[in-house]
């Protein structure tokens, strides 16, 4: 592993998971450092979401310890940008676009908002740093999986994250889109050196911007590179069973595993 | 006619109606935004029995109204946090508290004290006959509702629209619902009061679903909600001092109007719809819930 | 306690409720499996409307509850779109339709005592010859149960394999609409308007908690309405109160006590 001079935005130290009444992870440690690409996979129910909710604060974590930015997480943080998956959106949204990545800027504060040109500014520029400026003026709830998600980024944005939590970004998006929002983080993470946590079902998509990955089965977790977490031997390791890691046209496929 | 100008009654059912009409409206729009209809039908009815009860009692309808519906809130919230949607469980809570109603007024029908032309006014609306402390206490729910809810504005807003975003940005998503349905118990027993038990969905929620359909911007909806709902109270009210056909209750035209308005906005929502598909410019796969 | 059967009026009573609690117990279930509770809680207050209108004109408020129920089950048929819109449009005719009861209740001459028997329900709500009618009308709505139990079940927990499979899962939810509408119109004159859609949902809601197969969550459907209604009639005779109020109190608790039981099992299992 190489050395990194600054120290870690993200550490997991032993720390466990529980969902549900269940423990799904007894150890998980990883420590995550500034402007790093890293993708969180496994299969359903691994608590690929819910490691998300350990990092915003919302739960905890049921053994071992989290520390973000040298803390306990805590919610409001506003180092911290997060976006759901779409399934927790309220879906009958008929307000403008503009508004709901506004809430990334002043939502969680009280009293009623007056118009106010720069805070008009910036939500402007964090759309169009996602490519969203034109859907600034349309109604939330009749735009498309993909154009949501990006106004969703724009919002998470908006707080100058140091770190980004994305989770399942790619779902619902068919393979161009999905490479378009993978390129988008990416220059995201570039231009901002933002450190980025990728919750994904399938590592194809952010394979060419990936630095690690975070392979969640089993009870158990891995960290490290593609090539050395997704292999037939470590993955058979955390599953319990023979799964079979096939390599093609640069392209890399799980057999024996529902993911 | 110019009696009417001068009389108190006259002006108690215009504050009355107007206090009703400010409350439901701020309020319908995040009960709309929430998708709270049908919690929102619930209350009025636990409202109905509260009131029928303090006739009974002898207490003023209004503070019997909102007294049993904020312990309604207060009971429901804490036996199950998720007081929502059109839950069968709301229904049989809704029935029960009817059935209640019902009896009160049965049981005050037959100890002579009034007369079912009363049973009529909680169902259907008493504005002709709003007392003045009535009118005070209506102003008073309506200035406490209307206060608390700019203060709530933009959590409230966040947290009905992704609660758990909203939650991980610091926002105290179940103390603010909660706190939204206390405000819905006392606006919702302000409307009761104005247009009844069974009409209430006039005021509180006809306004603030046309507003969401004609505007999207949060502040224009919230200012139409109210203009909307101010509005319907007005002409209503009007139309029952002026339209010449003996004594049609004002809550009549109201309910007509709130509903002219709604299926009149309908128009303008599928527009809206037409008009958003038409600017995609690219085609991407819509999420499959 | 026999002489409850004394009166002709308990005999017309008890028979015409027991018929229409057999009904309620069934239609509820199905109600509950399409997610069209709503329409449940909507058709009585629309029904009500046609009461009030038929005693303006000077008709038996029976006939325009049935004309104006039947009305609202073919407009609630023909709307479309997401379950949440559609009933907010049903709640907004509910209102128009309540409105217009408002109405006719005003232009009457007078105290409308029909009307409000229909609102709230009576003891006295049925006479000899309209236990007759309601006897023949729910024997004719059994028969259609019989008939469409089966595809009516599987066009309710998979429309689009009974559609494959050529059940015509949209004429069927038509056909219980309208079948709401009927029932809801004969359990009106006894618990009322008000709280019809408690006869209808809550014996089904508490039966679909206690067992998982249809048939018998059905039949238990049936045995817990009738036994709503019997009691909630035996209640409002010695007591001389409202039959409507003691449905819907009766419900609520036994279907509290259920969710008691059941978290109490739920908190012992973990």
């Amino acid at each position: 592993m190489e050395q990194t001079p600054s120290p870690p935005i993200l550490e997991f130290l032993n720390a466990g998971i529980q969902l549900g009444g269940q423990v799904i992870q007894n150890g998980i440690t990883f420590s995550l450092y500034p402007g790093q690409f890293v993708a969180v996979l496994g299969p359903n129910g691994a608590g690929k979401s819910t490691l998300l909710k350990l990092v915003l604060g919302l739960l905890k974590p049921t053994s071992g310890e989290i520390r973000l930015f040298g803390a306990p997480p805590r919610t409001g943080n506003r180092r911290i940008g997060y976006t759901p998956q779409f399934s927790s959106l309220e879906a009958s949204l008929t307000l403008r676009a503009r508004d709901i990545v506004g809430f990334g800027l002043d939502g969680h504060r009280w009293g009623m908002a007056l118009p106010n040109k720069i805070r008009t500014a910036k939500i402007s520029q964090a759309l169009e740093e996602v490519d969203g400026l034109h859907l600034a003026e349309a109604s939330f709830s009749e735009l498309s999986g993909g154009e949501r998600q990006r106004l969703l980024i724009a919002q998470a944005l908006l707080s100058d994250p140091e770190l980004l939590l994305l989770d399942e970004p790619l779902a619902s998006l068919d393979l161009s889109h999905a490479q378009e929002m993978v390129a988008l983080v990416d220059r995201i993470r570039r231009t901002r050196g933002t450190a980025v946590l990728f919750v994904t079902h399938d590592v194809n998509p952010v394979l060419p911007c990936l630095d690690k990955v975070l392979y969640l089965a089993g009870g158990q977790s891995t960290l490290g590179t593609v090539q050395d977490v997704i292999t037939t031997d470590n993955l058979s390791r955390l599953y319990g069973s023979r799964v079979e890691v096939l390599q093609s046209e640069g392209r890399l496929f799980v057999l024996g595993v529902d993911t | 006619m110019t009696s009417f100008w001068t009389s108190a009654l006259f002006w108690n059912a215009v504050a009355g109606a107007t206090a009703a009409a400010l409350a439901a409206g701020a309020a319908g729009f995040f009960l709309s935004l929430r998708a709270l209809a049908f919690t929102g039908e619930a209350l009025t009815d636990i409202g109905f029995a509260g009131a029928s009860g303090a006739a009974l009692a002898g207490v003023n309808p209004l503070a019997g109204m909102a007294g049993f519906s904020l312990l309604a809130v207060l009971g429901l919230g804490s036996l199950n946090d998720r007081l929502k949607g059109r839950d069968i469980e709301t229904g049989i809570v809704l029935s029960f508290a009817l059935g209640l109603g019902v009896l009160f007024l049965n049981l005050s029908t037959q100890s002579g004290a009034s007369h079912a032309s009363w049973g009529l006014g909680l169902l259907f609306g008493s504005l002709a006959s709003i007392t003045t402390g009535s009118v005070i206490l209506a102003g008073v729910f309506c200035v406490v509702s209307l206060t608390v809810l700019a203060l709530l504005f933009r959590p409230l807003l966040f947290a009905s629209m992704d609660p758990i975003l909203a939650q991980s940005r610091g926002v105290p998503v179940k103390a603010l619902a909660l706190g939204f349905l206390l405000i819905l118990a006392l606006a919702a027993s302000v409307t009761l009061l104005v247009v009844g038990a069974l009409l209430t969905s006039a005021l509180l929620i006809a306004p603030a679903t046309a507003a969401l359909n004609f505007f999207r911007r949060p502040y224009q909806a919230l200012a139409a909600s109210l203009l909307f709902a101010v509005g319907i109270a007005w002409v209503g009210l009007a139309a029952a001092f002026f339209v010449p056909m003996g004594h049609i209750p004002a809550s009549f035209f109201m309910a007509i109007l709130s509903a002219g308005l709604y299926f009149a906005s309908l128009p303008a929502r599928s527009q809206r719809r037409r008009d958003t598909v038409r600017c995609q410019h690219s085609r991407e796969v819509t999420p499959q819930e | 306690m026999m002489t409850i059967f004394h009166f002709e009026f308990m005999r017309n009573a008890f028979l015409a409720a027991t018929l229409v609690a057999a009904l309620g117990g069934v239609t509820g279930f199905f109600l509950i499996q399409r997610g069209m509770t709503f329409a449940g809680h909507a058709l009585p207050g629309i029904g009500f409307a046609g009461a009030a209108g038929a005693v303006w004109l000077g008709f038996s408020p029976l006939a325009g509850l049935v004309v104006f129920t039947l009305a609202g089950a073919g407009g609630i048929a023909k709307l479309k779109g997401d379950p949440r819109e559609r009933d907010l449009h049903i709640g907004m005719i509910l209102v128009t339709a309540l409105a217009l009861g408002l109405l006719f209740l005003s232009l009457y001459p007078g105290f409308a005592e029909p009307a409000y028997a229909i609102l709230f329900g009576s003891l006295l709500g049925i006479s000899q010859g309209e236990t007759q009618v309601m006897a023949l009308g729910s024997l004719a709505l059994g028969l259609f149960f019989v008939f469409a139990f089966r595809p009516l079940l599987f066009a309710s927990f998979d429309p689009q394999a009974a559609g494959a499979r050529g059940v015509p899962t949209r004429t069927l939810g038509a056909a219980l609409l309208v079948v709401t509408a009927l029932v809801v119109a004969l359990c009106a004159p006894i618990t009322g308007t008000l709280l019809v859609f408690t006869l209808l949902v809550a014996p089904a809601a508490i039966a679909t908690r206690l067992t998982a197969s249809p048939l018998k969550a059905v039949l238990l459907s049936v045995a817990l309405a009738e036994v709503l209604v019997w009691t909630a009639l035996t209640l409002a005779y010695f007591w001389n109160s409202v039959p409507g109020f003691f449905v819907a109190a009766l419900a609520f608790l036994v279907y509290l006590a259920v969710r008691l039981v059941e978290a109490y099992r739920h908190r012992r299992v973990k």
